[in-house]
């Protein structure tokens, strides 16, 4: 018998396929594995090229040059310039285009990705992701922020060189504010925090997990969304990603990495995009928004039935995705330089 | 100026990227068009192999044989057997896979799509809807029934043969709830239907519709979700897709097939979704639901900023896209 389960976090209900389940190997794309180029002359976001994306808001260097750039987008969704004006003419309302889009271009190769990342420079990133989100949110018009990285041509881009992305958005998008005010109903009904609760019923079952580091904890939700979503909760409860410590964006860095290996051994380098999911700077002290991380491989397509009723279909048992991936070997290889 | 548009029915803000400088052209199919014959004989779906799929629960034939089928569908991540069942321990909420899940063949000729089908074979499968809907519903299991079509890879199917699907659902989604609530606080505000207004305000405006028939109009919404998102209406107030009446199926058949044809030949044959939105059969008479038809060519990835935020971007001022839509010329055959 298939189950039904409502993912409590997201409320969104997810029909888990458990006889007529997909194997966990069924979930990896066969496609050719291009192997990459250190270096390519014609990409912008490539060292040497820099005078393609100008504008450069944030730098971390060292003697050999720069790590992390930060610059605007060049195909930004939003206009930098202008103020937030708000439209309301009869059913049609609507606020002007104004906001902040940056890319962050995450390490001067073009052929590293997070798995491969060294851990240095995966934090570096991580730190990058925290200043520009605390800089972005001073800007008025900036309501919502949303950081997300794309990886691979079915997560939406085709630039192969790391890069991440950091949208400020001058409205509050209807998801946001449901899943908050069902997470102070939560708190309200119960007198704790949903994620917090959450953590501890995962450690204690353990069956999801995937790393439980000292800050953070990744596992598969037990109605995870699709084949192999993934959460990364940081076990403090903090509303706001700005709210990040120095130690824990260590922690981040080894857990995230370790979870983003595995997807790449096991699922030989699925497309993939991640979403820091958080709150505003200012929020930090609420009792019941937690900030988290999503990871979601994108190794099916959503058809008709999703669109039609925002409703879930994964067809791997979370379970056992989870155990996969606890086993997939991480080769020694593995350069961690 | 970008704009960022409120979906007043969905309650999504969606960004009109039209910075991003695309044209509707530049979302014209260019691979490669696969040739499907009329007949397959390895089709699980093509006449002659029925035994294949024996499990038929409904059919419409004439002297010729089969014109539309409906069988369970053996690959269904749903169960026909056993009971609703809810578990409840600690955080872990579910409730037992059970349900119904069923394929309707469209037509026995294996290379027909929407735009290409008689109009009447179109009207024969929405009366086929509209009777396994209702007839769903009837299951006590059931809480909410699904209809939706899947056409090429990008919309999910590797199946070749023209499908729809109909999926009656233990639990309502999240998704239905809050819209319907939303619909709610509109009419009490306002006094009116939600959808009723927006047909008016579209029908003025003009610059959105693509098709106004008799009973239906089909319109690119202010705040299209996706390049090309359509939606259809019907003109007549009502909560429930199986109220709709003998003379609005043929209306709706030829809205349909006129919408599907200028995607067709204007783009180039997309991938696409269509999906009936409606309330149950006993949501008919509600003052503030209104059944409607989306169609979503699936010309697009969505990336990380639309999982992230529930915020969709769009690079197409929908009044360009239906523009285009409308000037695409139907060739005479």
């Amino acid at each position: 018998m298939a189950e039904i389960r409502l993912n409590l976090i997201t409320h969104e209900w997810v029909i888990i396929a458990k006889e007529k389940c997909k194997k966990p190997e069924d979930c990896i794309v066969m496609k050719e594995k291009r192997i990459r180029p250190e270096f390519v002359a014609s990409c912008p976001f490539c060292p040497g090229n820099e005078s393609k994306t100008p504008g450069e808001s944030y730098r971390v260097e060292d003697e050999k040059g720069w790590k992390v750039r930060v610059v605007p987008n060049k195909f930004a969704v939003l206009l930098k310039d202008g103020e937030r004006t708000r439209m309301n003419s009869g059913l049609r309302k609507s606020v002007n285009g104004v906001g902040i889009h940056e890319v962050i271009i995450e390490t001067p190769f073009h052929n590293l990705t997070t798995a491969t990342m060294p851990d240095e420079q995966l934090r570096e990133v991580i730190r990058a992701y925290k200043e520009r989100f605390i800089h972005i949110y001073k800007d008025p018009r900036v309501e919502h922020v949303v950081i997300f990285r794309n990886n691979g041509p079915a997560s939406g881009t085709t630039i192969e060189h790391p890069h991440s992305q950091i949208v400020g958005t001058p409205i509050t998008p209807l998801q946001i504010r449901n899943r908050v005010e069902e997470y102070r109903r939560f708190f309200d009904d119960n007198g704790e925090c949903l994620m917090c609760k959450t953590i501890d019923d995962e450690l204690k079952e353990g069956s999801r997990i995937l790393f439980n580091t000292e800050n953070f904890v990744s596992f598969i939700p037990f109605a995870a969304l699709s084949a192999f979503h993934i959460w990364i909760f940081p076990k403090r409860h903090s509303s706001s990603f700005a709210d990040i410590q120095e130690e824990e964006m260590r922690d981040l860095t080894i857990n995230l990495k370790s979870t983003m290996k595995k997807l790449y051994y096991g699922l030989e380098q699925p497309d993939f995009n991640y979403i820091i999911r958080s709150s505003k700077p200012g929020n930090t002290y609420s009792e019941f928004v937690h900030w988290y991380i999503s990871v979601v491989p994108r190794v099916t397509l959503v058809s008709g039935f999703e669109l039609g009723s925002g409703m879930y279909i994964n067809p791997v048992m979370p379970e056992i995705s989870a155990e996969f991936l606890r086993n997939v070997k991480i080769p020694e290889c593995h350069s961690d330089k | 100026m970008t704009e960022i548009r409120l979906n007043l029915i969905t309650r999504t803000w969606v960004i009109i990227a039209k910075e991003k400088g695309k044209k509707p052209e530049d979302f014209i199919e260019r691979r490669v068009k696969k040739r499907y014959p009329e007949f397959l004989e390895t089709c699980p779906f093509c006449p002659g192999n029925e035994s294949k799929i024996p499990d038929e629960v409904f059919r419409i034939h004439d002297d010729k044989g089969w014109k539309i089928r409906v069988v369970r569908n053996k690959f269904s991540r749903l169960s026909e057997e056993g009971e609703r069942k809810r578990w409840d321990i600690g955080l872990k909420k579910g409730v037992h896979g059970v349900g119904i899940h069923e394929l309707i063949i469209e037509t026995p000729n294996h290379s027909l799509t929407t735009a290409t089908m008689p109009t009447e074979q179109l009207k024969d499968l929405f009366q086929t809807y509209k009777d396994r809907f209702l007839e769903i519903y009837k299951d006590p299991k059931v809480e909410y029934v699904i209809i939706f079509k899947n056409n090429g890879t990008q919309a999910g199917t590797s199946i070749e043969h023209p499908l729809s699907q109909i999926v009656g659902i233990p639990i309502t989604p999240l998704q239905i709830r809050e819209r319907f609530e939303g619909y709610m606080k509109f009419f009490d505000e306002t006094g009116n239907c939600l959808m009723c207004n927006t047909i008016d305000e579209e029908l003025n405006d003009g610059t959105r519709v693509i098709f106004d028939t008799e009973h239906f109009v089909s319109f690119i919404p202010y705040a299209a979700l996706s390049a090309f998102h359509i939606w259809i209406f019907p003109k007549r107030h009502s909560g429930c897709f199986a109220d709709i009446r003998e003379e609005e199926i043929w209306d709706l058949a030829k809205n349909l097939k006129s919408t599907i044809k200028k995607l067709y030949y204007g783009l180039e044959h997309p991938d696409f979704n269509y999906s009936i939105r409606a309330g149950k059969p006993s949501n008919t008479d509600s003052e503030f639901i209104h059944w409607y038809i989306s169609i979503v060519p699936r010309v697009e990835m969505t990336t990380g900023f639309e999982l992230g935020s529930g915020m969709h971007v769009n690079p197409l001022l929908p009044e360009k896209s239906a523009e285009f839509l409308r000037n695409v010329r139907i060739p005479e055959y």
